[in-house]
């Protein structure tokens, strides 16, 4: 990697995840580092389906620091998201993010968790009240979502 | 200020008053010596120094002229105003500032230099040169001083070592003595020094303060006494010089101890680590407390040290122990009340209680026979006096045994050779430095605990019974902790040592122990089923270990047997050791060329997971491969298609490891194994597996970064799999098969994954 040299060990544990994932393939979920430098990630998920989200597929951004898996990565929404729990910037409210973090988890359980937080938002700390707001409302969310995606995700 | 008529016979004085009371009766006299003196004002302002700052031979002279003048102006006022000798003294005062002053501390600064410089070079030289007359109480130490060579022969004068040029010579420093003692006559006779004493000590401060820094870092050897007597003959010549009077001796002295004192102090943790090396800077701090009564302050200064530069987490637990071995050994040279040891070590003992790898470093200090400590571990009984630390008492300061604070400031001395004992008794921990490091943990079972499961590590480390390293430990261990704490690693040894005798021929080496006595951990390892021919020899071995010892049942620990093996391949043979569960899922390839990970699994009797490390182990060493997904297969022949056989076989060896109900025992095994032949084509459909793999990061890069062309995603792959590089042509043809197979897309150059065209 010619990026600037992070520890081996970091190196070594992002080659193993990326591994595991590429060999899982999971459904619906997928990350692969930045052609130069392995500590920069994009990840595509899905929302899952018979969700709104169905159909609707998402980029993000991943950073990972240097003394990862210790200290959370760094990740926010690439594609414009309209959801309850993520801001206007594509930042992220999702508690295993930030204080409920552990060095168990890794890239494939961070996507699985972030795949479920689309159809299951926490509407009780939102970064963007009128999802929250509307989120009772499955019928209008789905038509005001479909729109701020067509607006916003081709921009991508 | 007899100074000035100090020459003059009293008739000639007696006559000068007449003359001038005559001259003019006594109300005149009165206004005649306040004109002269105005007149003497003018001249003494007039008289200044050519130069700013006095710094080298010319200023030096430059100065000695201008004192000269003065002493002009001098004897034309007492020719004029005799008698009226304090009122010289008025002017003077008056017309010397601040600058003046200065001036004069930078020439007596440089003066001392330079006596230094030849006191230490060859003292007897100062009375070979011409002072002048000294005589008196001053002269008397003068010669006493400097009449003999000891101590300043030896050095050349071309040793610059301060004064620059105006010694390098034995000609220029007895020029030198000469004007320096001209100066030095001057400013008695000026009466100027009544109140210029702040400007000589100051000069003395400063030399002594130049001469001890540069002895910094310089550990080796004593500094304080030769660098006390030097100073001490400076300051004597001085001092006679500047007419007999003690000025600057007593204080030079001091200011050598309290300069060394705090400079060593400064320096006191590096000396530390420099240990043994740095003894003599010990001494010379031990000296310079002693006189000084700062033994706190070191202590209070060296605790700070600790903290900063050992007790953070960069500091191995190694090196903060070896640092902490040589502060003990120090401490107690530096002061045998150990008072200092008591305040420096609290925190380290603290944090060495903190840190969880602490107990197995003193451990393997303790018997790797390589520290330091294991000098002291193998004598910890030795008698007080026989410890190394101890040294010859240097003149005993006879306190008796110093425990309370007070009185080791008060009266800090070694103690004496009698009262050492009593002194060690009040302080038993300090016996020596393994029990010190024993006794930061309140229980000592931590230790016997740790050695047990290093000595269990070790004992089932190496094949083999000899033991004899090992019983070495063991012993040096009971010597320390007492025969009763060692009783379970007597145990280990003598397991054994019985195994060895109930050896029952055979390729087994089995090490029968005891469950209940071995700390060894047992690791958590699937139990595997074993291959017929090793089965059976276990059995047989057990069966004739049990007729022997009717009341014991082995058990198997397989996690700690080591199997040897010889694996025949069709162009090699292969040599390796292997735990049972390795082998044995070898051996699973004896009739078949080529096994699916499920069948292996099925044969171990254990999970998938413990079965593919079994077989990935084969893998790494080149005897299997992966054929496909979840399917071996051995590797025949290195070069491209195997064709073959094998045979197996091997013979094995040595295994170990505990336990049963109340005992135990166990041991060994062997095994074989051997593989089947492969079939042509393996290499194609390991090929065929290594490019799944690359697919699924193909499809990764492509569901993440959208459409890619081909020279793209073969960097990437080339950096992400670079054990498995593929040729940009072989790629091409892969991808072009998946473009066939309808799962790419190949548009304008990029390839996209099918089905996802708005990516």
């Amino acid at each position: 990697m010619s990026a600037p040299a992070p520890s081996p060990a970091v190196i070594k544990r992002l080659q193993s995840e990326l591994m595991a994932l590429m060999m899982s393939n999971p459904e619906g979920i997928s990350a692969f580092p930045q052609p130069d430098n392995m500590l920069n990630w994009v990840g595509t998920i899905a929302g899952a389906p018979s969700t709104v989200y169905e159909g609707l597929t998402y980029k993000l951004n991943l950073k990972f620091p240097a003394d990862y898996p210790f200290t959370a990565p760094t990740i926010t929404f690439g594609t414009p998201c309209w959801h309850p729990n993520v801001d206007e910037h594509g930042n992220i409210c999702l508690d295993i993010l930030k204080e409920k973090w552990s060095a168990i988890y890794n890239v494939q359980s961070i996507l699985l968790s972030l795949q479920t937080l689309l159809a299951d938002p926490n509407v009780a700390s939102p970064l963007n009240g009128q999802a929250a707001q509307l989120w009772e409302n499955q019928d209008e969310y789905k038509r005001v979502l479909l729109k701020h995606y067509k607006e916003h995700a081709h921009q991508q | 200020m007899s100074n000035l008529c100090e020459g003059l016979p009293d008739e000639a004085l007696q006559a000068i008053v007449e003359q001038i009371k005559g001259r003019s009766g006594a109300p005149a006299a009165e206004s005649s010596i306040d004109r002269v003196a105005g007149e003497y004002r003018a001249r003494l302002r007039g008289v200044r120094c050519e130069c700013s700052e006095v710094g080298g031979e010319r200023e030096f002279g430059q100065f000695l002229e201008y004192l000269g003048r003065i002493g002009d102006v001098a004897r034309g006022w007492a020719r004029d105003a005799g008698g009226a000798q304090m009122a010289w003294g008025a002017l003077v005062y008056e017309s010397f500032g601040a600058a003046q002053i200065g001036l004069l501390q930078q020439w007596m600064c440089l003066g001392l230099r330079c006596v230094l410089r030849i006191v230490e070079t060859d003292p007897a030289l100062v009375l070979r040169a011409d002072l002048g007359a000294i005589g008196g109480e001053g002269g008397r130490r003068l010669r006493d001083c400097c009449g003999c060579r000891e101590g300043g022969a030896g050095r050349a004068w071309g040793d610059d070592s301060g004064g620059g040029d105006m010694c390098g010579s034995e000609a220029a420093a007895l020029r030198f003595l000469g004007e320096f003692a001209r100066g030095c006559r001057l400013l008695a006779e000026l009466s100027i020094l009544d109140y210029a004493r702040g400007a000589v000590l100051g000069a003395v401060d400063q030399a002594v303060g130049e001469r001890v820094e540069a002895q910094a870092g310089r550990w080796a050897e004593p500094v304080l006494q030769p660098l006390a007597r030097g100073v001490g003959r400076a300051a004597c010549v001085v001092d006679a010089l500047l007419g007999g009077r003690r000025l600057a001796a007593g204080h030079a002295e001091a200011q050598v101890y309290a300069r060394v004192s705090a400079l060593r102090e400064r320096e006191l943790f590096g000396i530390i680590v420099d240990y043994p090396e740095s003894r003599a800077a010990i001494d010379d701090l031990r000296a310079c407390v002693g006189r000084l009564g700062n033994m706190r302050a070191v202590a209070a200064a060296l605790r700070g040290a600790v903290r900063r530069r050992l007790l953070h987490p960069g500091a191995t637990t190694g090196d903060i122990l070896t640092q902490y071995i040589s502060a003990i050994r120090c401490l107690r040279l530096l002061d045998p009340s150990s008072t200092v040891l008591e305040i420096v070590a609290q925190p380290i003992r603290a944090y060495l209680r903190s840190r969880d790898n602490t107990v197995a470093c003193i451990v393997q200090d303790m018997v790797s026979g390589e520290s330091e400590l294991f000098e002291d571990a193998g004598e910890p009984g030795a008698e007080p006096g026989a410890e190394p630390g101890a040294e010859p008492a240097a003149g005993g300061g006879g306190e008796g045994v110093v425990l309370d604070e007070d009185s080791a400031q008060r009266g800090w001395a070694p103690l004496p050779a009698e009262a050492r004992s009593v002194c060690r008794t009040a302080q038993r921990r300090d016996a020596d430095a393994v029990s010190l490091l024993v006794s930061i943990f309140d229980s000592r079972d931590v230790f016997v605990r740790e050695f047990e499961a290093h000595l269990a590590q070790s004992l089932l480390r190496h094949a083999g019974y000899d033991t004899a390293r090992e019983r070495a430990q063991v012993e040096m261990m009971k010597l320390r902790f007492g025969a009763r704490a060692l009783e379970r690693s007597e145990v280990m040894l003598k397991d054994v040592a019985d195994s060895r005798r109930i050896r029952l021929g055979g390729a087994h080496q089995p090490l029968v122990v005891s469950r209940q006595f071995w700390a060894a951990p047992e690791p958590p390892e699937p139990h595997v089923l074993l291959p017929p021919p090793l089965a059976a020899m276990r059995a047989r071995y057990a069966a004739a270990y049990e007729a022997l010892n009717p009341a014991r049942r082995l058990e198997w620990r397989d996690a700690q047997a080591l199997v040897t093996l010889r694996v025949q391949l069709a162009d090699r043979t292969v040599e390796a050791e292997a735990r049972p569960a390795q082998a044995a899922a070898l051996f699973a390839f004896q009739d078949a060329p080529a096994r699916a990970l499920a069948d292996v699994a099925q044969a171990l009797g254990c999970g998938e997971d413990a079965a593919l490390r079994c077989l990935r182990f084969w893998q790494a060493r080149g005897v299997l491969r992966e054929a496909g997904a979840g399917v071996f297969e051995a590797v025949e022949a290195l070069g491209e298609e195997g064709a073959a056989v094998c045979g197996g076989d091997d013979d094995g060896h040595k295994g170990q490891q505990e336990h049963g109900a109340s005992d135990d025992d166990d041991d060994d095994n062997d095994d074989e194994a051997a593989a089947g032949g492969a079939g042509a084509g393996a290499a194609g459909a390991a090929r065929a597996a290594a490019l799944r793999v690359h697919f699924n990061f193909i499809v990764g890069m492509l569901t993440n970064f959208g459409p890619l062309a081909l020279d793209r995603i073969h960097a990437m792959l080339g950096m992400l799999l670079p054990g498995e590089a593929v040729a940009a042509d072989e790629l091409r043809d892969f991808l072009a098969q998946m473009v066939r197979e309808e799962r790419l897309d190949l548009a304008g150059g990029t390839y996209r994954l099918r089905g996802r065209a708005g990516q």
